[in-house]
């Protein structure tokens, strides 16, 4: 079975072992880390993560030292953080389009990624992943207090602004698969802080489900699987993902949510990923701490379907290098952990 | 008067900031935060007593039902808006210090950090709840801080940071703070904090919402 196929499995909640996993980096992150291993380090190669990512946020034009341009224009600050970065300058300053057009997917640098990976990793699980989906490329267009004001103020120009960004979403996944050799879409967009949604529930139905329905109902009939990712503490969103569709949830922050009693009260009806703590227990933890969560993870979930082992976001640099080693080990050598546990009662 | 008063706090509560706005749909064409306390002044209210009774009032309902998830960044943008309308107005007064703040907050999102959402949402409580907010943006260092505190001898400081990478930075700012402004108490808050990091790096009070941070300092200032 290939990682490909053992990833297919654990979203079809299929007992698999070992249990597929996700390891993926910051920028910031994988250059300390390749220095660290004295600059030889390939994180598809040394980490044997099961799945490839071709994703819309690389592939910037730099517009200036630290400065990039999104596909939708927006320039972005990375000076400070490389990966993520902040909006230098929203485009849309009132509630209208006037003098702003519409991008077109047309000849987007993911989809050469997307090329090469099929060549590069053909037996590997291929996500395409969207970022900034519908909440955050809004945000990113108009400024976030703007956006979160005018659901209140202007509901129709957020909804009609919500509808087009889907539209430019569902052209992008239908060109993609039109190419073929992917898997899963993966959106991305962070609805919730760390003490719960950044603008209810309430909100999210009225304006992000309709469209994120309309984007997974495209990405179903293209015959792919939906994965979503959010950040925060939205937990209570779970079932209204599972409305819509979607097939995997990450990064399924432990420090905001109950990951096991979450994941067996959605058992067989949406997969999890991530799980391992990125804001405790790798950055802060020993490496006996990082095996014993990650232990937890893999033999009480993973062993029965419908999670795939990850951290619960991409690694930052705060991590020391030891417990990256720990985590990419045990991930790789599960077998070898399964002896070694086997008597802590993880078994299912 | 205390219905006048009453009608400001309401405004300021759910977010209506004046005639024109459309929000809330159910105050919709009534005069909101803008008019009402233009109003009051015009009516001889003093000023303190409407940024006490009125705003402060209605700020501190905002901050509960924001910790208790009743409402959510959306209605306390709104709130904020209708406040600041209403601060327009009182500013005059401020400044011939006819209006006695609680005390002074410096604010800032920690050195290599540029969010500052949740930093806007604090700043915005304290601001409502009658206290002068030296907000001094985001990626602010230690000597920033510090600059400020000696200008402003007195004051309390408030370290937010959004990522792991960066709390970490709040540690160094702590210790800065401590040398020059023994006496300032020092919140920190943001989403890889808790209250374990915030013993660890000294500081005197962690919140994991903003209404949290208001009623401590506010427990300080009375005392």
């Amino acid at each position: 079975m290939n990682k490909k196929q053992a990833f297919t499995n654990a979203l079809r909640f299929k007992k698999v072992f070992p249990v597929p996993y996700v390891i993926r980096f910051t920028i910031e992150a994988e250059e300390d880390y390749t220095s660290y291993c004295g600059g030889n380090f390939d994180p598809m190669e040394n980490t044997g993560t099961y799945a490839v990512f071709s994703q819309t946020n690389s592939g910037w034009e730099e517009v200036k030292p630290g400065f990039f341009r999104d596909y939708f224009g927006v320039v972005w600050n990375k000076t400070k953080d490389r990966t993520l970065g902040i909006v230098e300058d929203p485009p849309l300053k009132s509630p209208s389009f006037q003098n702003f057009h519409y991008p077109e997917t047309g000849n987007l640098p993911v989809f050469r990624f997307q090329i090469d990976n099929n060549r590069d990793y053909p037996d590997h699980f291929h996500i395409l992943s969207i970022g900034f989906t519908l909440f955050e490329r809004a945000w990113s267009l108009t400024g976030m207090e703007n956006l979160m004001t005018w659901m209140l103020t202007e509901p129709d120009f957020v909804h009609d602004l919500l509808d087009r960004i889907a539209d430019y979403n569902i052209k992008l996944i239908r060109q993609s698969a039109a190419i073929g050799g992917i898997d899963c879409v993966r959106f991305g967009d962070d609805w919730a802080g760390q003490q719960g949604l950044l603008f209810g529930k309430d909100l999210w139905i009225e304006f992000i489900k309709p469209p994120l329905k309309r984007m997974t109902d495209v990405a179903r009939e293209e015959g792919l699987y939906v994965a979503q990712h959010c950040c925060g503490k939205v937990d209570e969103l779970i079932p209204e993902m599972i409305d819509v569709g979607i097939h995997l949830f990450d990064p399924f922050q432990p420090d905001v949510m109950d990951v096991y009693e979450i994941f067996e009260k959605f058992y067989g009806k949406i997969a999890f990923m991530g799980g391992l703590s990125i804001q405790h227990t790798l950055p802060l933890g020993s490496p006996q701490e990082v095996i014993e969560e990650s232990i937890r993870l893999i033999f009480q979930l993973g062993r029965k379907g419908g999670y795939i082992f990850s951290p619960s976001h991409a690694l930052t640099r705060d991590i020391p290098a030891h417990n990256i080693d720990t985590m990419i080990n045990l991930a790789k050598h599960q077998d070898m952990y399964l002896n070694e546990y086997h008597g802590k009662g993880y078994f299912i | 008067m205390d219905e006048l008063l009453n009608q400001i706090a309401y405004c300021v509560e759910f977010g209506k900031i004046n005639l024109q706005s459309p929000y809330p749909p159910d105050m919709k064409g009534q005069p909101g935060a803008d008019e009402l306390t233009k109003e009051a002044l015009d009516k001889g209210v003093d000023a303190d007593m409407i940024l006490q009774k009125g705003l402060v009032v209605g700020m501190e309902k905002v901050g509960i039902k924001f910790r208790e998830n009743k409402i959510f960044v959306p209605q306390v943008l709104m709130s904020a808006k209708a406040m600041n309308t209403a601060i327009n107005h009182l500013k005059p007064y401020f400044l011939e210090g006819n209006i006695k703040r609680k005390g002074t907050f410096v604010i800032g999102t920690v050195a290599g950090d540029l969010h500052d959402i949740g930093k806007n949402l604090v700043a915005m409580m304290f601001e409502g709840n009658g206290w002068e907010v030296i907000d001094l943006g985001t990626d602010v260092s230690s000597n920033k801080f510090v600059e400020e505190l000696k200008n402003r001898p007195g004051s309390h400081v408030g370290l937010s940071a959004l990522l792991t990478t960066t709390m970490v930075n709040m540690e160094q700012i702590v210790q800065e703070v401590r040398k020059t402004a023994p006496n300032s108490k020092i919140l920190i808050g943001g989403a890889p904090v808790n209250e374990e990091f915030k013993t660890k790096i000294g500081a005197d009070f962690y919140s994991p919402d903003p209404q949290g941070a208001v009623e401590y300092l506010n427990s300080i200032a009375s005392n």
